[in-house]
């Protein structure tokens, strides 16, 4: 859809995430400690392994004896460093290393459901019922280790074996040399704070977070070689080339910064497929889980977007492969790549609805994958902190760690992970996130020293779910309240009057509006400005578009009076009593012209005109001209535009609108450019007639609306109080007194509620009620110009001169656009080519000859090619 | 040009915030004398002192804009200084991802904006990004021309 994001991935390539940049670093770390480190060739560490063996490698040799005699050095040398890094991660912290990365179980003979199994792996149907032939138990089997080589056997063999390519050496090599830096930053890690454990002190904090980075991309380096080798070794050959998005990692989810940046805009603004996902994104940070249940339960049934995200983030969360966890809770690669390949064969689109039952748990998925998937837009993120905003917390930056309950239910995710891969692949994936539970009453791991603390989860260790947000009170709205406090010291007599006599009041007369008004005391201290005093105040407001937004100390300040502030923080008042305290502050003239300003600024509010500037009138004139076909019925050639736009209909040129019904009358596209595949064609305007005046022959609109019932209404009242004239009638001494201390019996009758209502509307109420079409609509010219009405910003399309309601997407080039402009209706006497300007369809095009697929062409082929490359991708299409 | 979204979001959710004397011209890398750079300062309060084009040819995509909600207009900032521009102009906003570091043969480093192009070919493969659906504003401006 036309200026709505799409999803991209965070980061391209290794290169791009900085993967290369953080093997260099633990490498570096590496070769100063331990002696044994080799060399490094620059071709460890290149981004892509298809430009240092070819496309083709996995069939044989290519000319690179000079990389296989190299790797094939490397191999033991990175095998034994592997080991001797695990040994020294074992000795430094053996507790968390025997628990998280211990081999795989043999087989008891029991299934964790209490079945016997006979000492044999299960076959055939996995546990959700889905036929896989047990593919956990081939996986785990084939990369098992030879000892303190550390490196499969079975990648080993096919090393060994005659038919073995160079790509088998080279990404061998590879692979070892990601193993190695995995272990070292465990080693690292270990030193600073074991697993389970954070150091008090903050000073580390930069350091550790470098290190759970940095092993995130070690770890991802190393599964996508290990994936790549697997596919070679089982089928012989690999599709994909080991590369970013081999497997599933925090590195290329996508990134939703984009989306999330847009949580505050209307419906208009998001995509209706990501209002599940934003929906997400937005209610994961709040510590309580009111609505986030039926949330979950809604956007899981309906949404597939959601879902598919939330699938890919528990993948990721249950290999361990991201940044918010020890590197030593992280699973060893060997057992990792048995995992991913079993998670790969599971269908977590609907496991993932499984963990629904679980809302907790699923709430730290989300909130983990929001942490990663916001991360790209540091501005924002920064921004966000500054606003003490719960996402800035969960995300985190390079001076601090993720909190700790976040890190502490990532170990839960990566436990359950773990729990597979110790029961081979027989306990169901719906038995495994039972585990989900554990982490709201898991016992935090004992921390060995007073240095470290253990790693807690509470539910309220995102602190509160919102932002620290200042709204002020303008003080429009104070004065608005010290305006009907006293309006409603004279009508509430006034109120009783009627009462007494039977008579309600929710409308005045024209005679009771006028006294009523002018008694009002507010009303009588502006009205002791004298006349230049009040135009200057008036103009004061009118000058400033924020006039309406301004707090009482702002207006205060702008006729330099001091101490007028409000007691409230939010520069508001407490209460009446306060607001009156407060603009008395000022004295007598300065409270006056308080009022009279914020009188002002209340009735400018109602319209904001924005100018668009020259380049945007020009081309609306030209487009409106264009629409309304002047140029053609009234131009002889010889017109300039100004002078067509003179012949311009009214509700072509200007926004009309009724003041009654609050109604805006031209056509208008509301739809922000969402229905971009349906031309908007519509002119004039709806519900409206021509007025034409006897006398000066003069034309204009009025609203043809019939009256509502409540303008009926309050039409029939207001005759009713003009007819009966209560103010006239006598006084009921008796019956005044009896309503007005009657105590608590008034407001058991609603008594005090009716007074309070019919107060209101009589406040509000316009001198004398006029039904629509009593008088002329409201005509802004609007050419040049984007107008805010009743809260809704109208302009003109610069392009085909329609009316819209502008919205964050109505954008085209650099002026405001419709985004369904009509160019049949704007050329119906002129040929177009239409082929040039034609909709694309959503028929395939070949991207090289251009040839659009078509339904009665044959039957073509469709290659999704997915190593596309110049010499490979030629013949596509 | 490009403005940090933060900038905005603060300016949209905060009405204590006023905009910094270090704005969007400053951030960058100091490459004139000071008595420009003073200049660039006093310009940068006046920003956004330019526009950038969205969804057509040679223009940015529509995700590599700066997105302003309509209740931006609330805010005091928004009334009063030129900042009211970001509702109704597209402005590119400033992401460390849109950008890469590139060194041309003479050594000389340069930035390169990637990825944010409506008709970018995507770098040494050949591909362009597949063709959005959209609406033929273009047609209409096109033939709306009088002359």
């Amino acid at each position: 859809m036309p200026g709505q994001s799409r999803l991209k991935p965070l980061h391209s390539d290794f290169e791009d995430a900085g993967t290369i940049d953080a093997l260099h670093r633990l490498y570096t770390g590496i070769a100063a400690e331990y002696a044994e480190a080799p060399p490094l060739p620059s071709w460890v560490t290149a981004t892509r392994l298809d430009f240092l063996i070819g496309t083709e490698s996995e069939l044989g040799e290519q000319g690179g004896d000079h990389l296989r005699l190299q790797a094939e050095k490397l191999i033991p040398l990175f095998s034994q460093l592997e080991a001797r890094l695990l040994r020294d991660a074992e000795r430094i912290a053996p507790t968390h290393l025997a628990r998280a990365r211990s081999a795989p179980q043999k087989p008891t003979g029991k299934s964790p459901t209490g079945k016997s199994t006979n000492g044999k792996l299960p076959t055939g149907k996995s546990p959700i019922g889905k036929s896989t032939g047990n593919p956990m138990d081939k996986r785990m089997e084939r990369p098992k280790t030879t000892g303190p080589a550390g490196h499969p056997s079975s990648f080993q063999d096919e090393v060994d074996s005659p038919q073995g390519g160079d790509v088998h050496r080279v990404c061998l090599a590879r692979l070892l040399f990601g193993a190695c830096c995995e272990a070292f930053a465990i080693v690292a890690c270990s030193r600073i704070s074991p697993f389970g454990c954070r150091p008090t002190s903050t000073l580390f904090n930069a350091d550790l977070k470098r290190l759970y980075k940095d092993s995130c991309h070690a770890a991802a380096w190393t599964s996508a070689h290990a994936h790549y080798l697997d596919d070679i070794v089982a089928t012989g050959m690999s599709i994909v080339r080991p590369s970013l998005h081999s497997i599933k990692s925090e590195l290329n989810e996508p990134d939703l910064s984009d989306l999330f940046s847009r949580r505050l805009a209307g419906k208009h603004g998001i995509p209706s497929a990501a209002t599940a996902m934003l929906a997400f994104l937005t209610r994961c940070t709040n510590p309580g889980s009111r609505g986030w249940d039926s949330i979950l339960k809604t956007s899981l049934e309906d949404s597939d977007g959601a879902r598919r995200l939330s699938a890919e983030a528990l993948t990721v969360s249950l290999t361990g492969m991201h940044s918010c966890i020890h590197p030593g809770a992280r699973l060893h690669w060997k057992q990792r790549l048995g995992l991913m390949l079993h998670l790969s064969e599971q269908s977590l689109f609907k496991s993932v609805v499984l963990l629904a039952k679980h809302p907790l748990a699923f709430k730290e998925l989300i909130r983990r994958m929001c942490s990663n998937t916001v991360s790209s837009s540091f501005a924002s993120n920064d921004a966000l902190e500054q606003l003490e905003h719960p996402v800035a917390l969960l995300a985190g930056n390079v001076q601090r760690l993720c909190p700790d309950g976040l890190e502490r239910s990532s170990m839960t995710f990566v436990s359950v992970g773990t729990e597979l891969v110790h029961h081979r692949g027989e306990i169901s994936l719906e038995e495994a996130l039972c585990k989900m539970l554990t982490f709201k009453n898991s016992e935090p791991v004992a921390s060995s020293s007073k240095d470290q603390r253990a790693l807690q989860w509470n539910a309220a260790y995102l602190g509160k779910g919102s932002a620290c947000i200042h709204n002020k009170v303008p003080a429009v709205n104070v004065a608005s309240t010290i305006f009907s406090f006293a309006f409603r010291r004279n009508f509430l007599p006034f109120w009783v009057h009627c009462s007494s006599h039977d008579q309600r009041a929710p409308r005045l007369g024209d005679a009771q509006y006028n006294a009523l008004h002018e008694m009002n005391a507010a009303t009588q201290l502006t009205l002791q400005l004298d006349a230049n005093e009040q135009l200057q105040v008036q103009r004061a407001a009118l000058s400033r578009p924020s006039s309406g937004l301004m707090t009482l100390e702002d207006v205060g300040k702008l006729f330099g009076l001091v101490g007028v502030r409000g007691a409230s923080c939010n520069g508001g008042s407490k209460g009446i009593k306060d607001a009156v305290r407060t603009i008395s502050a000022g004295g007598a003239r300065g409270a006056a012209q308080i009022l009279h300003f914020c009188r002002t600024a209340a009735i400018s509010e109602d319209i904001l005109v924005y100018d668009l500037g020259p380049r945007s009138y020009r081309l609306q004139l030209e487009a409106v001209v264009k629409r309304s076909l002047t140029d053609e019925l009234v131009s002889n050639g010889t017109m300039t535009l100004d002078q067509l736009l003179e012949h311009v209909p009214q509700h072509t040129k200007c926004l009309c609108a009724c003041v009654e019904c609050k109604r805006v009358s031209n056509a208008v596209a509301t739809d922000g450019g969402s229905k971009w595949n349906v031309s908007f064609n519509e002119i004039g305007t709806s519900g409206s007639m021509i007025s034409t005046d006897a006398l000066s022959n003069e034309s204009h609109l009025r609203c043809a609306k019939r009256c509502s019932t409540s303008l009926k209404t309050a039409i029939a009242n207001e005759e009713e109080m003009n007819v009966c004239n209560i103010e006239c009638m006598d006084i009921k001494q008796d019956a005044l007194r009896s309503m007005l201390h009657c105590g608590g019996e008034t407001s058991a009758n609603g008594v005090c509620a009716r007074a309070r209502r019919d107060c209101k509307s009589a406040f509000e109420q316009r001198e004398s009620c006029v039904p629509c079409g009593g008088e002329k609509m409201l005509a802004i010219p609007i050419i040049g110009k984007a107008i805010r009405l009743w809260d809704q910003w109208y302009a003109l399309c610069s392009f085909c001169g329609c009316f819209i309601n502008v919205r964050p997407n109505n954008k085209f080039e650099s002026e405001l656009c419709c985004l369904r402009c009509d160019h049949d209706m704007l050329n119906r006497h002129n040929k177009v080519d239409k082929k040039k300007f034609a909709q694309p369809s959503n028929a395939p095009v070949c991207r090289y000859c251009g040839k659009v697929h078509r339904e009665s062409h044959h039957l073509s082929l469709i290659c999704r090619n997915p190593t596309p490359t110049k010499v490979h991708t030629a013949w596509l299409g | 040009m490009t403005l940090p979204p933060g900038l905005v979001l603060q300016a949209r959710t905060d009405s204590n915030f006023r905009i910094p004397s270090t704005t969007v011209q400053t951030f960058s890398n100091v490459v004139l004398n000071s008595a420009e750079s003073v200049e660039i300062s006093s310009v940068a309060k006046d920003m956004p002192t330019h526009t950038s084009t969205v969804s057509c040819k040679d223009g940015y995509k529509p995700e590599a804009m700066l997105f302003v909600d309509e209740n931006f207009s609330q805010s005091q900032l928004q009334r009063d200084t030129s900042l009211s521009a970001l509702s109704f102009k597209p402005v590119v906003k400033f992401n460390s991802s849109h950008y890469k570091y590139v060194t041309d043969d003479d050594g000389s480093p340069r930035i390169l904006q990637v990825g944010v192009a409506v008709d970018e070919e995507l770098q040494d493969l050949g591909f362009r990004v597949p063709p959005s659906a959209s609406a033929n504003p273009e047609a209409a401006k096109c033939q709306a021309n009088l002359d």
